[in-house]
């Protein structure tokens, strides 16, 4: 091993796509423990449940561990969303990574092209990025990063990165 | 030869204590760490390292660093590779090295006969000769003639190459005097600094000259400041790591040739900046008079080099020649190293600028050198006074030259900034910056040391936008005499078969070469680099091109900036491929998607291979006494006859909701989407503004202004992106929310006659009855033990349930469906036979029929072209297409009367089958399980008014005929499907 890190694939997560008027998907997931919403974009909020990643316009991830679905999807209730939001459930769509340890850093330069320096990507970072030439979600977490691809490229993701720290 | 006449007793960066056994020409040498390949040999007395490219002529070491254009050698062993400078290669234990261009050895060359034909191989000679019978016949001896070592076949080295990614707020090539100054100023303001030099260490040509900073050895500061630098958390110092390429918005790239990663044997960085120093310091010139290339001409500013860093001592009589005051340094040191300096050749006539404690030296002012004699090593040269002719012959075995200084442009350049020419400097500088980036130090022109340090402090404050009250205090530095040059662009030309004056060292390009050129009109300076290879190769011109371009300049009768540069190119120095390539090599070459079940397909069997947008799909299940034919009909007949199973889940998916979703599916497609009822589908075709088929795919409508779209593999995302592109440059004011749902969805489509039997095996709460469930319809509920959405949609046109499931579900539903369709003798079938099917039906493919210039007139889908709407994307480009009434290819079936041999896709239609413009082509070509013959699609000119017609598709050695048909061979009011 190249590098001090540990890198593995995780568990399936729960995910549910909230695209929308942030006021209108508050108004509809009338739930405390649906986090508070980022005030960066490209940042998360969490809380002991569910985080929310904010990634784009419009546009959030909601998260939680596999055996919160069905209580996600209690909360967020997506087949009778109204109209002017959609609640996609994705948990299926994504496969993430964990790159843990001191020397994640060095591997994530080696993915991805993001400038992921604290003082850039802080320490609620969140950003779709270029992740070994594929679009794939580069969150921060304690120690590390995770990363999370669209689950058909989890193979070649998982070749990768054995690959960047061989 | 006893090595110590060649080795000063102590001085150098040299570890004394640490001795390196090393091999070069299959002799065993020893140096001491901290030598290159290069001193460690000159100190050893080896003088004769290489032979020259085209003339094979004795070489030596010429330079010190990445500008050597004479030593290459060859790496063997672990790090075997080809084509290095001698000088950058560092021993070490087990170093194996040999000399390129040159058999059996450098002393003893069989291609030194070169020399004694040069007359017939003049410059550009292999364009005028060897035309007949074809110079591919010549190529491979010249080529190997040529004798620069060949790539290596294979990796020997432990350990990968690296690429990764950086960013900073300030990059700074090269870590000389200047580089270090403004890396300690930039670090100490917070800046975020990456400082990178070619070097094994920082330093520069501090490295290679006695100088006293802070009244101690310039040494002592390079380790002090080095030290500060490594101990802040905002530094990355990289060396041996060499700044190759500068791109677009302040993008570069960095080749580290020994990073302290275990495991990676190269690493390349690509740094964004937000602002770049260039302090690469500046190139010596090389001088150009008769026998220039003898070994023992060396670069003044190298014999510095190796005397200072090295302790080496390249000979034991030394002659300096020069038009410049740099030289007066370099005689010191030499002296200083225990050297006989036997006399100073000045060219310059109107300069005095002896150094007081130089006055004892012997200066020939106003001379030059004519001509080197010796063969295998200099023995004496001979030098003329420049204004009587007076000639003088000098006995020495070592002679520095130094044609002046070039700032080291190339990365300036690169980046898109200008040069000028400066007539007092007698070389081109850095003009005005394109990009945010400054040269600093000698880099920009500036050759004292206290100038130097002045300049890149300023030019840090200005580049991070600091005040002047944050400059750091400089070292105090001795007092320094002003650079001075007078141009001396070439000797008198005095050239005869043995005596060449060689303007560009690597290359074997003569001042003759240049004057050749010119005479046959290839006047200009880019015409004369590719009339002579001048300025090409590895070593890019470093020590050579200015030579060139004031050549041409006096030959013009002007001024070089008249003449202009040649273009800096990257990379800077050679690049091993694997740098560039870094990781991605093996079984990530390429990216490649997996569904849930890759896995379970690949233990059965399955032949898997790239089926569009990276994803690798079944293409059949061969059995072990099969071919590939009899598989693909195997499979064919399944779903003809009885039921299979394939993999559907690669079909792009998306879920479109908001107010407006209805009037993008209308937008989209070319047929009406606003009666569509809840819970069923339609097929559509996408067109692109151009009128031209894009992407097709069923929509089913779960809400109002809710849908499920799916759309074709390998264009998903172009389908997405082409969505998005819509709604944010052309209706931003619609609101629509799409979400990629590729992957969430799995699916497994059964079908065959015996599909809907299965269905109900699995156990399902949907109504399957046709009434119920009819085609193009979509249910949810429960198939076996999985929520589903269940469509019915067919590509093969038999009955087919497509099922979706989560993905998690995807591999127990296909398990649960083999172990139950076991009675229906179900198999999985791959892409093959699906191509098979739907040729047999005649649906178009993309990439096939849909090739990018087709529009649905053309395949006949004229019935999917909505009338009634006053828009979607393509209207127009089809309105104005069907109003010029243009002679179209059209899609058609083709019988071959051929029954029994398939037809390659794209085989050309012609008249007659004669060798004239085509009028179409075949697009797919199967052996037909109904029909059981070759049946074809094709794309013929007028094809739709052409039924029964025979027409003649060319093969390599025949022609085919064929009756032209309606494209559709099976089931045409598809019956079946709806059943």
């Amino acid at each position: 091993m190249g590098y001090n890190v540990k890198i593995q694939r995780l568990e399936l997560n729960a995910m549910i796509d909230l695209q929308g008027d942030a006021e209108a998907i508050r108004n509809w997931v009338k739930d405390d423990d649906l986090p508070d919403f980022p005030d960066k974009p490209n940042t998360s909020s969490a809380n002991q449940k569910f985080k929310l990643y904010w990634i784009g316009i419009e546009h959030w991830l909601l998260r939680s561990e596999i055996g919160l679905e069905d209580r996600l999807l209690e909360m967020t209730n997506p087949s009778t969303a109204p109209i002017e939001i959609s609640l996609v459930q994705v948990s299926d769509a994504f496969k993430f990574f964990e790159v843990i340890g001191p020397d994640a850093p060095e591997i994530i330069s080696i993915a991805s092209p993001i400038d992921h320096h604290l003082s850039v990507f802080p320490e609620n970072g969140v950003s779709y990025t270029n992740i070994f030439g594929i679009k794939g979600l580069l969150i921060r977490v304690s120690n590390g990063f995770e990363i999370a691809v669209e689950s058909s490229y989890a193979d070649l993701m998982s070749d990768f990165l054995q690959r960047a720290n061989a | 030869m006893s090595k110590d006449l060649f080795r000063q007793t102590k001085g150098g960066l040299i570890d004394r204590s640490q001795t390196i056994s090393f091999q070069f020409n299959g002799t065993t040498y020893q140096g001491y760490s901290g030598d290159s390949l290069a001193s460690a040999l000159m100190a050893n007395g080896v003088y004769l390292t290489a032979r020259s490219f085209k003339y094979h002529r004795p070489r030596g070491i010429v330079g010190s660093g990445y500008e050597e254009p004479s030593s290459l050698v060859e790496l063997i062993g672990d790090e075997e590779s080809g084509n290095q400078p001698i000088t950058r290669v560092q021993i070490r234990p087990g170093l194996s090295a040999r000399s390129v261009n040159c058999w059996p050895s450098p002393n003893f060359d069989l291609m030194a006969m070169n020399q004694y034909i040069s007359k017939l191989i003049p410059a550009a000679f292999y364009y005028k000769t060897f035309k007949w019978p074809n110079w591919h016949f010549f190529e491979p001896s010249i080529r190997r003639a040529a004798g620069l070592a060949s790539a290596p076949n294979k990796i020997h080295h432990q350990g990968h190459y690296e690429t990764r990614n950086a960013h900073c707020d300030l990059l700074i090539v090269g870590a000389g005097p200047a580089g270090l100054i403004a890396a300690l100023q930039a670090a100490r303001s917070g800046a975020r600094v990456i400082l990178a030099d070619d070097g094994l260490e920082s330093g520069g040509s501090l490295l290679s000259q006695h100088l006293k900073i802070d009244g101690k050895e310039a040494i002592e500061w390079v380790r002090e400041t080095t030290a500060s630098l490594d101990a802040m958390d905002n530094v990355t110092r990289l060396t041996e790591a060499t700044v190759w390429a500068y791109r677009e918005h302040n993008l570069l790239v960095i080749t580290e040739r020994s990073p302290a990663t275990p495991n990676v044997f190269q690493r390349s960085w690509r740094v964004r900046a937000k602002h770049v120093l260039i302090a690469t310091g500046a190139i010596e010139r090389n001088l150009v008079f008769a026998n220039n290339d003898r070994p023992g001409v060396m670069m003044a500013s190298a014999i510095q080099s190796y005397v200072n860093r090295y302790a080496a001592k390249p000979g034991k009589r030394a002659v300096l020649f020069a038009n410049n005051s740099s030289i007066y340094a370099v005689a010191r040191d030499l002296r200083a190293a225990g050297v006989e300096l036997v006399a100073v050749i000045d060219s310059r006539n109107s300069v005095n600028d002896l150094p007081e404690d130089l006055q004892d030296i012997q200066v020939f002012r106003n001379f030059v050198v004519e001509q080197c004699h010796g063969t295998k090593r200099l023995r004496a040269i001979t030098i003329k006074n420049a204004a009587t002719g007076e000639t003088t012959k000098i006995v020495c075995d070592l002679l520095g030259v130094s044609g002046g200084w070039n700032p080291t442009v190339h990365l300036f350049s690169q980046s898109r900034g200008k040069v000028k020419y400066d007539a007092n400097l007698a070389t081109f500088i850095p003009g005005e910056a394109v990009q945010a980036c400054q040269c600093i130090g000698s880099a920009s022109a500036i050759f004292t040391l206290q100038k130097v340090m002045q300049d890149a402090v300023q030019k840090t404050l200005e580049a991070l936008n600091l005040d002047q009250g944050d400059a750091i205090l400089l070292p105090q530095l001795e007092p320094e005499a002003e650079y001075s040059i007078e141009a001396l662009w070439h000797v008198d030309l005095n050239e005869s078969l043995c005596s060449k004056s060689f303007i560009d060292i690597q290359n074997d390009v003569t001042l003759s070469d240049v004057h050749l050129a010119m005479r046959e009109g290839f006047d200009a300076v880019e015409h004369v680099k590719r009339y002579t290879t001048a300025g090409m190769g590895i070593d890019q011109g470093k020590t050579g091109n200015l030579n060139v371009i004031g050549a041409i300049a006096l030959k013009n009768g002007c001024e070089p900036d008249e003449v202009g540069t040649t273009t800096f190119r990257s990379p800077f120095v050679p690049i091993e491929f694997g740098a560039l390539t870094g990781i991605r090599e093996g079984s990530v070459y390429l990216p490649y998607r997996h569904t849930s079940i890759t896995q379970w397909n690949k233990d059965h069997g399955a032949k898997m291979y790239e089926s569009g947008a990276r994803w690798r799909r079944p293409g059949y299940y061969q059995r072990s006494d099969e071919s590939f034919q009899t598989t693909v009909n195997r499979e064919s007949r399944l779903v003809r006859e009885g039921l299979a199973v394939y993999d559907g889940a690669p079909l792009g998916k998306f879920e479109i909701k908001g107010p407006d979703a209805l009037k993008l599916i209308d937008m989209l497609y070319t047929n009406n989407f606003d009666n569509l009822k809840v819970g069923m589908g339609r097929y559509g075709l996408m067109l692109n503004e151009d009128g031209i088929i894009f992407d097709d795919g069923v929509t089913f409508k779960l809400a109002d202004n809710h849908y499920f779209m799916s759309t074709s593999t390998g264009n998903a995302d172009a389908v997405n992106q082409h969505m998005e592109f819509f709604l944010q440059t052309h209706r931003p004011d619609w609101q629509v929310k799409i979400t990629t749902i590729t992957t969430q969805w799995a699916n497994a489509t059964l079908c065959g006659p015996k599909a809907r039997e299965m269905m109900h095996a699995l156990g399902t709460d949907i109504d399957l009855s046709n009434e119920a469930f009819p085609f193009m319809a979509m249910r949810e509920g429960k198939v076996g033990d999985f929520q589903a959405r269940v469509c019915r949609v067919s590509f093969t046109g038999e009955l087919s349930f497509e099922i979706n499931v989560r993905s998690r579900d995807s591999l127990a539903l296909w398990e649960t469906i083999m172990k139950v369709g076991k009675p229906f003798n179900i198999s999985p079938v791959g892409s093959e036979s699906n191509h098979v099917l739907r040729v047999e039906k005649g649906f178009l493919s993309l990439g096939h029929e849909a090739d990018g210039t087709t529009t649905p007139f053309d395949l006949g889908l004229n019935w999917i072209m909505s009338k009634t709407k006053t828009d979607y994307i393509g209207k127009k480009a089809n309105e104005i297409r069907l109003a010029e009434n243009p002679s179209r290819w059209q899609l058609v079936g083709l019988l071959p009367d051929d029954r029994e041999h398939l037809i390659d896709e794209s085989a050309p239609i012609t008249p007659g089958g004669r060798r004239e413009s085509s009028e179409g082509f075949v697009t797919a070509c199967v052996w037909s399980v109904v029909h059981n013959r070759v049946i074809a699609l094709a794309l013929l000119e007028n094809g739709q008014s052409r039924m029964d017609e025979t027409i003649y598709i060319r093969r390599k050695d025949h022609v085919v005929t064929a009756k032209v048909t309606a494209p559709c061979f099976y089931d045409a009011k598809g019956q079946l499907l709806r059943s």
